[in-house]
């Protein structure tokens, strides 16, 4: 392993956050109010590992939209191309692909990807520490987003996997059903929070500099703490 | 296929090649739906198909948070699913007497321009144009993932009006959103056609309607020109050789561009 954490099997992921949501559900942004974070490791940055779709906006203005940085793991990307079989990689294969891509292992990383929405159960049972921020857009606005940020167009991340618009379709959908209904049975709610109650929300330090700007979509939280199913009826 | 029945109105039917109707065209979500309302302004239009249960607004909040109408649908929509155009899934197997009768079942009287719509007339426009070879033939164009995306906001599935269930689910319908602007694109390319954002004067003197103040210029000085919320084509019926680059002196149309008439 790339870098020295001990015992692997007692490692719980609590120096982990994943970011999980599908294409053109703006986690992206998520991740760059994220990444401006002092607490949070950007060292997987690299020059190759960056898109901006430019756009003119309904004022005429241009801008840059769908801002990917860092490193997407998944399936036609540099790291995680076996993530859309996750339970079939032990807690040391997949660790091993977290690190590759980080210069250092200090401070807060960030593990995105899209797959973990196929496998978040499994995730969260190997790194039961990890923080889960699931990001959610419906499949309509997601997919026209997405489209809208460029696309098949689009050179980084890789979308290969997805194949076509249809299939790119019914994969969000299947991602979005996936990410509410983890949420929905840990009584998780999604929220449209401001930069800095999303940091609270996660345990990291209020930042001066954050704007008081609410994230372009809504979070969910989940901490890995146990919620029963049946709390309603005990209760 | 020649079936024994009346048409609803009478006309020469032999001798009858459309000159009374425009085909509108577009897919869902395309924001055809707005060029049928705009043209509708026009008082030569026959708009007898109307009724309450042919009427459909979808409500929406705007950036500002302020509700507006997104999308509204007016009269007939003939299509399979729908009161009118049942078996228009295969235009080929229809009669000229038989696309007649759907048409006219849809109207009151049979005064006037009627328009006459359907998504599925993008599947075969060519047999269209020779069974009413002077109708015209307006296509709407608003790209796959706008239309789509626009149909889905303007109500989607919850649309009370018209019936979608043909295109069964989102899957299918951005495959057949596709399908129909592939046809659209292709037949009015094949013409030479521009799709253009047209304000509604120019909309009317494409589609050959009468002078009215909403299409003199003088007149428009003084009025809203609005613009139709999509682009447009217009096929006026006019032959237009694939080979014209070839031999452009014998091309009508070069003709008529050379003498400064169109």
């Amino acid at each position: 392993m790339k870098f020295d954490i001990g015992n692997v099997v007692k490692y719980s992921g609590e120096d982990l956050i994943f970011l999980i949501g599908c294409p053109g559900s703006r986690w992206s942004s998520v991740f760059l109010d994220l990444a401006k974070n002092e607490a949070v490791n950007t060292t997987e940055w690299r020059e190759e590992n960056k898109w901006d779709q430019p756009v003119q906006n309904v004022k005429g203005e241009h801008i840059k939209i769908g801002i990917h940085r860092g490193v997407y793991w998944g399936p036609g990307n540099t790291y995680g191309e076996g993530f859309d079989k996750l339970f079939a990689m032990s807690k040391p294969e997949i660790l091993a692909e977290f690190m590759e891509p980080f210069e250092n292992w200090d401070k807060i990383k960030v593990i995105k990807s899209h797959w973990f929405a196929y496998h978040i159960e499994y995730l969260q049972a190997l790194f039961p520490k990890a923080k889960i921020v699931s990001c959610y857009a419906n499949d309509i606005d997601s997919f026209y987003w997405w489209h809208k940020c460029g696309g098949w167009g689009m050179l980084f991340p890789n979308y290969t996997w997805y194949n076509d618009d249809s299939k790119m379709l019914e994969q969000i959908k299947e991602e979005n059903y996936r990410i509410l209904k983890f949420n929905r049975d840990r009584n998780v709610t999604f929220n449209l929070l401001s930069t800095n109650e999303f940091y609270k929300n996660l345990g990291l330090p209020a930042s001066e500099n954050s704007d008081e700007g609410k994230l372009k979509c809504e979070v969910a939280i989940y901490d890995g703490s146990y919620i029963s199913n049946f709390g309603h009826i005990i209760r | 296929m020649q079936l024994k029945m009346n048409l609803k109105f009478d006309i020469d039917l032999d001798k009858y090649e459309g000159e009374d109707l425009v085909f509108l065209i577009g897919t869902p979500g395309s924001k055809w739906s707005h060029a049928h309302i705009i043209m509708c302004e026009h008082p030569d239009l026959n708009k007898s198909d109307w009724s309450e249960v042919k009427h459909w607004d979808s409500k929406g909040e705007n950036i500002h948070g302020v509700v507006k109408n997104t999308g509204g649908h007016r009269g007939a929509y003939w299509g399979p699913g729908n009161m009118y155009g049942q078996n228009f899934g295969r235009l080929d197997l229809l009669s000229k007497k038989e696309f007649v009768k759907e048409f006219m079942d849809a109207f009151e009287n049979w005064d006037g321009i009627k328009i006459i719509k359907s998504h599925w007339f993008a599947y075969n426009i060519d047999y269209l144009n020779s069974v009413f070879p002077k109708a015209k033939i307006v296509m709407c164009y608003s790209g796959d993932i706008e239309s789509f995306y626009w149909w889905i906001k303007s109500g989607g599935w919850g649309l009370g009006y018209a019936n979608y269930a043909w295109y069964e689910d989102d899957v299918r319908m951005l495959e057949k959103i596709k399908e129909e602007n592939g046809y659209i694109l292709k037949f009015a390319i094949d013409r030479d056609l521009d799709f253009d954002l047209l304000p509604r004067s120019i909309l009317f003197d494409k589609v050959g309607l009468r002078k009215t103040k909403l299409n003199t210029r003088t007149e428009i000085e003084q009025h809203a020109d609005p613009r139709v919320k999509c682009k447009i084509a217009v096929y006026a019926g006019g032959y237009v050789s694939n080979f014209n680059h070839l031999r452009p002196s014998d091309s009508y149309l070069f003709e008529k561009r050379r003498k400064n008439e169109i």
